[in-house]
């Protein structure tokens, strides 16, 4: 008798803690880019216009801090059509148009093969952010932001808008710049990159990423600083480079600096 | 006692079962026991996903590139019961109708089905338009169930296109 109780109680532990992770997750379905290799470069495929430019590198910049992936800004697919936006594999295509006053800020889709991403698709929808209510750079970068992080399989955080601000771009709000406690909405959060190496964890036998950048990486041809271009953002323990490749190409590397970053060091001197 | 703590146990161990099964690495194995893991394929595997929120106003409408074909599939979220109307392509506004979804209740619906009038052609623009239910009835009248209005003027709606290389039932979030 003793012994059924010990395994049933040991059956509802490991319930238990499949559950919480389970619950605790806000991975979109199981859906991910099958690769070969950590970290996996994405190409995000650059269709927006100026405008949008700056939040789409910063997106891809926010989202290479993941230490599962890189992510390259490249020549877009569609820019002799944005408006139609279409995929091409291996690629997640950005396009910004005004698509309607449908209701929706932006949109993420997903091709699907095999339970792998094979291409993506982020729209965000001019009719709205040519208004004075949404034309902020709080509201560009959270959708931004967002939006690509569904291209990489994640889903949100929550879904009430008008509950505290979680910290990430992944939570629904109607106030991105609010800080509730846990910051503002504008970047991924810890619990998004947490997620990201549980999805990305194992690797695949194949891959449905197109592999041209990988070979140009700076990154993997040098630890230099020189390799790693201009420095774009800093702060005091972070620096973010950019590094034009060509062809519409850019890598970004993210820099933790182990003490204070020496450039701004250098530059109070 | 012992049917009980027996239950408990199958229960537990088959809701880690389909946790487990639903994990990335499942999916891996299911794509390895498939065999379609290639590059080539771009056909969707699983329908379009429930999804709420990150939206410009209360209510919305998403109708992505379709198929040809005798039906539009969509998603919506509703502030108030009503209808996922279809449009003909009049000077790139809404024209005639060509087709009305059943009565959908207030909060988000995907996957819904709207048969159209006569079959979309290949390359044509079509229009999405949002009505809300007027008069109590169950069934669309397009001189009653007045479009959803949105903060932009004019209705909620949408236009997409109508291509014979469209993908269909990719899942989409907000």
């Amino acid at each position: 008798m003793t012994k059924a109780l010990s395994v049933a109680a040991s059956a509802l532990v490991i319930f238990g803690g499949l559950a919480g992770i389970a619950f605790a997750s806000h991975a979109w379905g199981s859906y991910h880019w099958a690769r070969t290799a950590n970290p996996f470069t994405l190409k995000l495929g650059d269709n927006v216009s100026p405008a949008w430019d700056p939040y789409l590198k910063a997106a891809a910049a926010d989202w290479s801090a993941s230490s599962m992936l890189d992510m390259t800004v490249v020549t877009g697919a569609n820019l002799s059509n944005p408006k139609y936006c279409r995929a091409k594999t291996g690629e997640a295509q950005v396009c910004n148009a005004k698509y309607g006053s449908n209701g929706w800020l932006g949109i993420a889709q997903i091709y699907i093969s095999g339970g792998h991403i094979t291409a993506g698709i982020v729209k965000v929808n001019d009719s709205y952010f040519s208004t004075a209510k949404y034309n902020k750079p709080e509201w560009r970068t959270l959708v931004m932001c967002q939006e690509v992080g569904h291209i990489l399989g994640l889903g949100h955080q929550d879904e009430n808008m008008s509950n505290a601000n979680l910290g990430t771009c992944m939570d629904y709000t109607s106030a991105p710049l609010r800080n509730d406690g846990a910051g503002d909405n504008l970047n991924p959060n810890a619990h998004d990159y947490n997620l990201l190496e549980t999805i990305y964890a194992h690797l695949d036998s194949s891959t449905t990423l197109s592999q041209t950048a990988a070979a140009t990486k700076p990154a993997d041809v040098s630890d230099n600083p020189r390799d790693w271009g201009n420095e774009i953002r800093s702060s005091a323990r972070a620096s973010l480079f950019e590094r034009d490749l060509g062809n519409g190409e850019k890598v970004f590397t993210h820099v933790f600096w182990a003490e204070e970053n020496p450039r701004l060091t250098r530059s109070h001197e | 006692m012992n049917t009980l703590i027996a239950l408990l146990v199958v229960v537990a161990l088959g809701l880690g079962g389909y946790f487990l099964w639903n994990s990335p690495q499942a999916a891996d194995m299911d794509a390895d026991m498939n065999g379609n893991m290639g590059m080539e394929g771009m056909e969707g595997k699983d329908g379009m996903q429930n999804t709420t929120g990150m939206r410009a106003e209360d209510n919305m409408v998403v109708v992505m590139e379709q198929r040809p074909g005798t039906t539009v599939t969509g998603m919506v979220h509703l502030a108030a019961p009503g209808y996922l109307v279809i449009h003909e392509d009049k000077g790139g506004e809404p024209g005639a109708v060509l087709g009305a979804s059943a009565l959908l209740p207030a909060g988000d619906t995907d996957n819904i089905k709207v048969a159209l009038s006569r079959p979309s052609k290949d390359g044509e623009t079509l229009h999405a338009m949002l009505h809300f239910e007027k008069g109590g009835n169950t069934a669309f009248s397009a001189a009653e169930d007045t479009p959803v209005p949105s903060a932009l003027g004019g209705p909620i709606h949408g236009w997409f296109q109508v291509s014979s290389d469209a993908a269909v039932d990719v899942p989409i979030s907000i």
